[in-house]
């Protein structure tokens, strides 16, 4: 065995042991400074664990440079009767229609938001935060700096998703519309 | 009726998307002339707040202008002319969020979840006595503990005590009576017979709304001497 593939195998067991312990999930730089070497060292690891994952109770999800481990969602049914939690979902039309367009703009101000939506969008906003998928994530470097909008990592793990790049893009969603007309 | 809030749609663009596509029209500006008269039959019946409604007016008057437009083509004014672009622009912008709503509808509605782990919350309260605690030190301990409380624990009693509060308007009735038996009386005669701070307070501050409504007229000499009370009604 060679040097370099032991301290690879080290590597990925290490990240896999920070994030079992991890009560939060964890940034690229966190678990990088955790180990000693470089992000960039990180990724290929993360991604085989991902890969190790499929198949197990276990999933491995992000959000941009936010990693943690999950209950697989295809378990949820069980886990969920396990934590005495509701599964159903009781997201309004509005607040659906409002946490699609934060999914593909963001960051976004609420301004923004009500400019797509034509109407007013403080309170559905404000419920979005409170169930935790969605959060202040910064300002925008503009006149009276408005609070800029995003998605978190509940947000994923709500839908079931590995990441944000599961879902269709704009431009899939287009041609949806136009299948749809079609058939 | 439709209330704003109704789940039938969220807003102006939710109401004209719904239209078109009940008459099976492509996002155009032909489109929305054909629903203008259904919008407006819609919104007339509405309730909502001022502000909610103002949204649906604006979309309103973008509709008429193109109604207008039809009958006299000769009229055209270019501000109008972008609002309505922007309208028919909007309009696709917004139907595109609403497929990815539905997506995400149809992604929940799979009800696929992920957990995480269950973090110990840090506001689990432990219990750990040093190790070299015995039943002699408790005791001790507690004692001391004890010593320390009743003289507060009373007070509260006293204070918090419906019986014991005297309101503003009770010392106003007594001080009245006291300015009609004599002509002068003494703030340290009033408070003689207070029982506690509160009273003391209560009776001061009566004494000043009575000056207040002169009701009552008040000489001191001097800082902290006596103040004498005169009635005046």
């Amino acid at each position: 065995m060679s040097g370099i593939e032991t301290k690879n195998i080290n590597i990925k067991s290490i990240v896999e042991s920070l994030l079992f312990v991890a009560e939060k999930p964890l940034s690229l730089l966190e678990i990088a400074e955790a180990i000693g070497i470089p992000v960039s060292e990180i990724q290929k690891s993360l991604k085989e664990l991902e890969a190790d994952y499929k198949n197990r109770g276990i999933s491995l999800i992000n959000k941009g440079e936010y990693f943690a481990l999950i209950s697989a969602p295809e378990n949820s049914k069980e886990v969920s009767r396990l934590l005495n939690e509701e599964l159903r979902h009781d997201l309004s039309q509005a607040a659906l229609e409002t946490l699609a367009i934060i999914t593909y703009k963001q960051p976004l101000t609420k301004a923004e938001i009500e400019e797509i939506r034509g109407v007013n969008s403080d309170q559905i906003v404000r419920n979005l935060m409170v169930r935790g998928l969605i959060a202040e994530i910064g300002r925008k470097e503009s006149v009276g700096k408005p609070i800029l909008y995003g998605t978190t990592m509940e947000f994923i793990q709500y839908c079931g998703l590995e990441n944000e790049n599961a879902l269709p893009k704009m431009e899939e969603l287009n041609l949806f519309e136009k299948n749809d007309e079609a058939s | 009726m439709y209330a704003v809030s109704n789940d039938q749609f969220e807003g102006p663009l939710d109401l004209l998307l719904q239209l078109i596509e009940k008459e099976k029209l492509e996002i155009t500006t032909v489109s929305l002339s054909k629903i203008t008269s259904a919008y407006l039959e819609q919104i007339e019946n509405m309730q909502g707040t001022s502000s909610e409604m103002a949204d649906f007016l604006v979309v309103a008057a973008k509709l008429l202008y193109l109604k207008s437009k039809e009958l006299l083509p000769d009229i055209k004014s270019d501000e109008e002319e972008e609002e309505i672009e922007d309208l028919e622009a909007k309009l696709r912008e917004y139907s595109i969020y609403k497929k990815a709503a539905a997506n995400l509808e149809s992604i929940l509605i799979d009800g696929q979840r992920g957990y995480s782990r269950r973090a110990k919350s840090e506001s689990e309260i432990i219990f750990l006595p040093p190790q070299d605690i015995n039943h002699q030190m408790l005791f001790a301990i507690f004692q001391e503990t004890l010593n320390k409380l009743p003289e507060q624990i009373e007070e509260r009693v006293i204070t918090d005590s419906p019986e014991q509060k005297i309101t503003i308007e009770d010392k106003k009735k007594i001080i009245y009576s006291l300015t009609k038996k004599k002509k002068t009386i003494r703030f340290k005669e009033i408070l003689a017979g207070a029982k506690n701070k509160t009273e003391v307070i209560v009776t001061f501050l009566a004494i000043l709304e009575m000056i207040k409504q002169k009701e009552i007229g008040v000489i001191q000499k001097e800082s902290f001497a006596d103040i004498l009370i005169m009635g005046l009604k």
